[in-house]
């Protein structure tokens, strides 16, 4: 799935997706098995953190970009990226 | 193209590799964060964890078919469980070294955080027991909110067969799902 069709994905709780659904229903929707599944999806936005966030990722980004090349490894005549292995 | 290491233990990231590593490091870069303060680190550790978790990602990218790497499920479980070994680890030599001075504040988890280390735990380990078909069809139907007719386009596989490994996925993870105080079948 790439992230342009999860994008148009319903929502979990989404009343359509659940009336397709009738013989299969979400853990999610399980009441109060909900906190282990909760752990894998995306965060609800808080601004402050999200600012942390970008700011963070262009940090990593950065060091992976200072240590392998662009973006992810220093190219050598045959095209590929090569990386030392630590 | 292939990829491996070499005698002398340089790793060749192919094109594709390199893509598909930027990628997914886009889509799933703020959840990998967040999830690491949600195990209880600060934002700086978490900071340097991520970088550790995707250093992993990129080495272990190669062994992943083509068509798990372009499942946002299978991505998001894959990177949860390097990502709660990580922090596991971390917060293990972080016992360790907790008597050097540091500039930091000690990392002390709030009860929410305790319980959702603990509830990490047991995911982690019931993620282990899935194959990868399992995994992208428990993720992507119960944290995604896809319908079985989606997720069998997505994996070419019929809507019944879809069903019965949902079905098999959820026996797997059975324990981590369990509300306290109820017994799995």
């Amino acid at each position: 799935m790439t992230a342009h069709a999860k994008s148009n994905l319903p929502s979990v709780h989404s009343p359509v997706a659940e009336a397709n659904q009738p013989s299969l229903q979400r853990i999610s929707v399980t009441p109060l098995a909900v906190t282990a599944i909760d752990l894998l999806r995306d965060p609800s936005p808080d601004p402050e953190e999200d600012a942390w966030v970008l700011a963070a990722s262009n940090r990593i980004l950065a060091k992976f970009r200072d240590r392998y090349g662009h973006p992810a490894g220093v190219e050598d005549e045959s095209g590929v990226f090569l990386a030392d292995q630590k | 193209m292939a990829h491996g290491a070499n005698a002398s233990g340089v790793v060749a990231f192919t094109d594709e590799i390199v893509r598909d590593f930027e990628r997914i490091y886009r889509e799933q870069i703020s959840y990998v964060l967040k999830i690491l303060v949600r195990f209880g680190l600060s934002r700086t550790s978490a900071e340097d964890v991520a970088h550790d978790v995707f250093e992993v990602f990129l080495l272990k990218l190669h062994t992943l078919e083509e068509t798990e790497r372009h499942t946002v499920a299978s991505m998001r479980a894959f990177l949860f469980r390097i990502a709660w070994n990580r922090a596991s680890n971390y917060r293990r030599l972080h016992s360790v070294v907790r008597e050097k001075p540091t500039e930091f504040l000690p990392e002390t988890p709030t009860s929410d955080r305790a319980f959702d280390i603990v509830l990490a735990q047991e995911l982690a380990r019931d993620l282990a027991k899935l194959s990868s078909l399992q995994t992208a069809i428990f993720i992507g139907f119960e944290v995604f909110g896809m319908t079985a007719p989606e997720l069998a386009e997505e994996q070419h596989i019929e809507e019944s067969e879809v069903r019965r490994i949902l079905d098999e996925a959820r026996k797997s993870v059975r324990r981590s799902t369990t509300p306290p105080g109820e017994t799995t079948p």
